[in-house]
């Protein structure tokens, strides 16, 4: 390997520094990444960019630092940086913040290990009921993990400094108050018990149910609120996800681990659905047992047939 | 030239588990493999010989202190760091698992920065405790990718 010419590593050096002079007064810096900002949905080439200005876009993917894109594209660092502004302008990338991103991802997967090891805890739970209200507890300890996760990494809270707790619980409430109430209102009324009290999901009256009603009923209850929260928190951890990391390779790789957890949890769900399967055919075929002994010949008319749709669904 | 990296397997019977240690790990430049039950962990250890090992005790077809023993008593693999991670919190779990030959202990829910912290003690000079065999082969590996 041929060494470098002290004179021509000086030279560059100093042309670095004039271009970045030239650009005056820059957030950005060498090691600054960009990403491509998951809400464009129209076609760039309608905005009369520059071929320069695509191929910079190209590279943004939020890895690749202002540096190495100048090197890949042969073009100065100054240009380059000029040509990020530019498309931070249009609205088609965002700036990464490398060190804030970390720290949310270790944030996110530190919840995503507690939340899991609740759910392993309540596997030990044999009665249905109480394998149910384990859930029940599992799920909204998550949502409330993420919700206090998003009040410090959401992407309209941060660069305000110290923010009032009553403008993030505001916030907080803004933002997915209207899915629970929606989801309340359309699919699982059970839901309506639960309310946001200082930015969190409060699930004391599904908790406090068993006071109320017993046997079967509590069971339905009980199935009704593990479906509608398992709902919630799936689109409280989306929207939580787009609006902080976007479309981004923490962002994925965050996706991967939570879909692995939304696994764990769709076994216990079907863990249920097969033990409530099973106890439906057994009713089942005690009735018509009964109903042949006494002479019938034939399954009684008020009775719910064996294989009956809400069955089926429920068995797959 | 290429690096050599050390390669941690992860045993655990929890997809998630094994996620999260695997996104963690390999943000800090470490090569990780992972199982699902105690079977396919011996099966890994044989083929891969990794610097450490991060064990769950609970789990489908042998257990983790099953494992442990194993794994010490065999001449080649007896040097490598098992680091245990389990649910069960209590002295006797911990006495247990010393006793089956366990580095260190750690308890679930874990902390990732904890984690990452006791992975990286108990790799230090991981290569110096690699059998020349092993690592003239490992090194061969990266010559023909590289």
């Amino acid at each position: 390997m041929t060494p470098l010419d002290v004179d021509s590593v000086l030279l560059e050096a100093l042309r670095q520094a004039d271009e970045w002079e030239e650009m005056g007064e820059n957030a950005l810096t060498r090691a600054t990444m960009a990403r491509w900002l998951p809400e464009v949905s129209n076609d760039v080439r309608s905005l009369g960019l520059s071929q320069d200005h695509i191929d910079v876009l190209c590279l943004a993917n939020g890895e690749v630092p202002l540096q190495a894109m100048a090197m890949a594209l042969m073009l100065p660092e100054a240009r380059v940086a000029r040509i990020l502004t530019r498309l931070f302008e249009l609205r088609l990338v965002e700036m990464v913040d490398t060190a804030l991103e970390g720290e949310l991802q270790q944030d996110l997967t530190n919840i995503i290990i507690m939340s899991q090891h609740t759910l392993a805890q309540q596997r030990q739970n044999s009665a249905p009921d109480q394998h149910l209200l384990g859930l029940i507890k599992t799920l909204s300890q998550c949502i409330n993990g993420l919700l206090i996760h998003h009040g410090m990494y959401a992407k309209a809270l941060r660069g305000r400094g110290q923010l009032p707790v009553a403008d993030i619980v505001s916030y907080l409430e803004k933002r997915f108050g209207g899915s629970l109430q929606l989801m309340a209102k359309q699919q699982f009324p059970i839901l309506e018990t639960a309310s946001f009290v200082n930015g969190q999901l409060d699930c004391s009256e599904i908790f406090n149910l068993d006071h109320l009603v017993r046997g079967e009923q509590l069971e339905e209850f009980y199935w009704e609120a593990v479906r509608g929260l398992a709902v919630f928190l799936r689109t409280v951890f989306t929207t939580l996800l787009n609006d902080e990391v976007g479309n981004s390779y923490t962002g994925r790789q965050l996706n991967v681990v939570w879909k692995a957890f939304l696994t764990e949890v769709d076994q216990e769900i079907q863990q249920y659905q097969l033990y409530r399967a099973g106890q439906n055919a057994q009713s089942a075929r005690t009735r018509f047992n009964d109903a042949a002994y006494q002479g019938q010949g034939a399954a009684p008319k008020d009775t719910t047939p064996l294989w009956s749709s809400e069955w089926q669904r429920r068995s797959i | 030239m290429m690096e050599l990296v050390p390669t941690v397997l992860v045993v655990d019977d929890s997809p998630t588990v094994r996620k999260i240690v695997q996104m963690t790990l390999q943000r800090e430049h470490i090569r990780v493999i992972t199982a699902g039950d105690g079977l396919s962990a011996l099966t890994s250890v044989a083929d891969e010989m990794p610097a450490l090992i991060l064990l769950d005790i609970q789990l489908p077809r042998m257990d983790g202190y099953t494992i442990c023993q194993i794994v010490r008593k065999n001449l080649q693999f007896r040097a490598i760091p098992i680091i245990m991670l389990s649910g069960k919190d209590g002295l006797f779990d911990k006495m247990r698992g010393r006793l089956a030959g366990s580095t260190e202990y750690l308890t679930k829910p874990f902390d990732s920065v904890e984690l990452v912290q006791t992975v990286k003690k108990h790799l230090a000079g991981w290569q110096q405790r690699m059998p020349l065999q092993q690592y003239e082969g490992m090194r061969t590996r990266l010559r023909r990718r590289g």
